[in-house]
């Protein structure tokens, strides 16, 4: 199964109609200074110009169960953009 | 990895599965290739990570297989854990923290209770198969290590796709948990005692008595307009009830709301319950009601609240964003942009003062205020209760003397008009007679005299409609 293969990372979401998903994982990663993590996956949507839209949530463990959360603050957001924008460009 | 550093960042694989999605989520496009670039460096993250942990794991399951305890490791007192199985759990708690990241990892998802069922299963595996050997300790027989690390996959669920269609079929089930666990509160809800209500009651009747009869109109509708509810005192006030009959009616719907007040207070807290909100009534007829139910309650109820100002969240945040190289950094002029689906707080005022221009001071408005006073608890709820229904009286007795008047006004006109139809059939009907008779033989020139003189008088009565009768012979 693709979907099992040793670096593609599946997870499964519920949305607000309580109906499960599976998306990819794209990127999962925490900022060393504020250790808030950030979960960035994609339902490999693409758009007329072939671009993929890729989902960014900050993921709460703070109360035991991890939660999903939005992205509320600006700065926080720029620099979410700044990492991804970095690492679009690795070969 | 070299971006990890520069980033100030960590690449992290940790257990995220079937988590509710946000409401505000953020999103961006990436052009292809710039999407399989970050795809590819955490790949790369997670194979490495994959690799690194079972090193990590081999040698943790090395150093389990040879561990030895002396006979003594074993002796405990009562109640007690022995050194070795302390040391035991210890160890098979490292394997299995390990083996739950690999299978993170690989993508196999675990039961959350992986490491501790786990954990429990390989100290298990240590004990039963330990032996005493020739160097006087216990150690697990060369024979015996391999069977050791044995089913790991028990603990281990079955693929994604069966665990979906569980986790689907599960779902109402999961969702009736949740309805159910709002309901458990520990809160301890406080109440007055219904002395203290009295007394407050009380004096608060006696000290706004006065006040009452001085509120306008206008605070009245402020009051009234948020407010549509039923209730005894609107009874009262319909039927013109006086001002101790109001007093009586208010201190009842008090006393009411202190006896269900009292009865949730005598069981010193919400008492934690889990079963569905229409089946929430005692055999002693009292009710459990958890501190959401009240707060909605009396949200919706209370009438000094202002209308609530609605903040509306960013629903969706959809970030268009290009992450090809031409486009990094020309985000200033165009290069981002932003689409954000906000309701206009005017649009949400606009509805509520269409609510407003509806109200009308109805009979059911002002029974709104009674059920209010099944609210009331404090000192300033019940003042401004009692504002609030003497306005409201005031208001409703103008509004009938109003109508009285019109009403007399009404059918005084109607008279006038009537006499004056009256008047106008007698002008005709003289007119007709006259000129029926006009020019005809000699013999009825008395008729005709008689004719002219009530054709006089309608025509007198059409010019003065007041006047009676007997003044316009008069004349």
């Amino acid at each position: 199964m693709d979907n099992q293969e040793v670096g593609k990372k599946m997870m499964s979401i519920v949305a607000d109609d309580g109906s499960i998903e599976e998306v990819e994982v794209i990127l999962a990663f925490e900022f060393k200074d504020n250790k808030k993590e950030y979960v960035i996956y994609t339902k490999n949507e693409k758009d007329e110009n072939g671009n993929v839209t890729v989902y960014v949530s900050n993921v709460d463990r703070s109360s035991g169960e991890p939660k999903l959360m939005g992205v509320e603050d600006e700065d926080e957001w720029n620099r979410i953009k700044d990492v991804l924008r970095e690492l679009s460009k690795a070969e | 990895m070299p971006y990890e550093d520069a980033l100030g960042i960590e690449f992290v694989d940790r257990d995220l599965n079937l988590l509710q999605v946000p409401k505000s989520l953020r999103s961006i496009r990436f052009k292809m290739p710039s999407f399989l670039n970050s795809s590819k460096v955490y790949e790369k993250f997670r194979e490495m990570q994959i690799a690194r942990t079972e090193k990590k794991l081999e040698k943790s399951k090395d150093s389990f297989k040879d561990l030895e305890f002396s006979p003594r490791d074993f002796s405990k007192g009562m109640g007690e854990i022995s050194t070795a199985e302390k040391e035991i759990m210890k160890e098979a708690k490292n394997i299995a923290r390990l083996e739950e990241k690999l299978n993170i990892l690989k993508n196999i998802p675990v039961s959350p209770k992986f490491v501790s069922n786990r954990a429990i299963k390989l100290k298990d595996n240590m004990i039963k198969n330990a032996r005493f050997n020739s160097h006087n300790v216990y150690s697990i027989p060369d024979e015996n290590k391999g069977s050791l690390f044995s089913n790991n996959t028990e603990y281990i669920i079955d693929s994604p796709d069966k665990i979906i269609a569980e986790e689907t079929n599960n779902t109402a089930n999961e969702v009736k948990k949740m309805m159910e666990s709002k309901n458990i509160r520990d809160d301890i809800i406080v109440v007055p005692d219904r002395e203290s209500v009295q007394k407050t009651i009380n004096d608060e009747f006696a000290k706004h008595e006065d006040n009452i009869r001085n509120i306008s109109a206008e605070e009245v509708a402020d009051v009234v307009e948020k407010e549509n509810l039923k209730g005894e005192i609107g009874e009262a006030m319909e039927n013109n009830v006086n001002e101790e009959q109001i007093k009586r009616a208010v201190s009842e719907a008090v006393n009411d709301r202190m006896r269900v007040s009292q009865n949730a207070a005598g069981s010193a807290k919400i008492e934690r319950y889990s079963e569905p909100a229409n089946d929430m009534i005692n055999e002693d007829g009292t009710y459990r009601l958890t501190r959401d139910q009240i707060d909605e309650d009396f949200r919706k109820t209370y009438i000094n609240e202002r209308p609530e100002e609605v903040k509306v969240e960013k629903s969706s945040n959809d970030v268009e964003f290009e992450l090809e190289e031409d486009l990094i950094g020309k985000k200033d002029n165009g290069g981002a942009k932003e689409m954000i689906n906000v309701i206009p707080f005017e649009e949400i005022k606009d509805e509520s003062s269409k609510e407003a221009v509806h109200f009308d001071y109805d009979d059911d408005s002002i029974q709104a205020i009674t059920k209010a006073v099944d609210k009331a608890e404090t000192k300033d709820d019940i003042q401004a209760l009692l504002e609030r229904v003497s306005a409201l009286k005031r208001k409703q007795t103008e509004s009938k003397m109003k109508a009285l008047r019109a009403k007399e006004k009404a059918e005084e006109s109607e008279t006038m008009k009537e006499q004056a139809k009256a008047r106008l059939e007698a002008y005709k009907s003289a007119l007709e007679e006259d000129i029926s008779y006009n020019g005809e033989s000699a013999e009825k020139d008395t008729k005709t005299a008689e004719n002219n003189e009530r054709l006089i008088e309608a025509m007198l009565s059409m010019i003065h409609p007041e006047a009676d009768e007997e003044s316009i012979r008069t004349k």
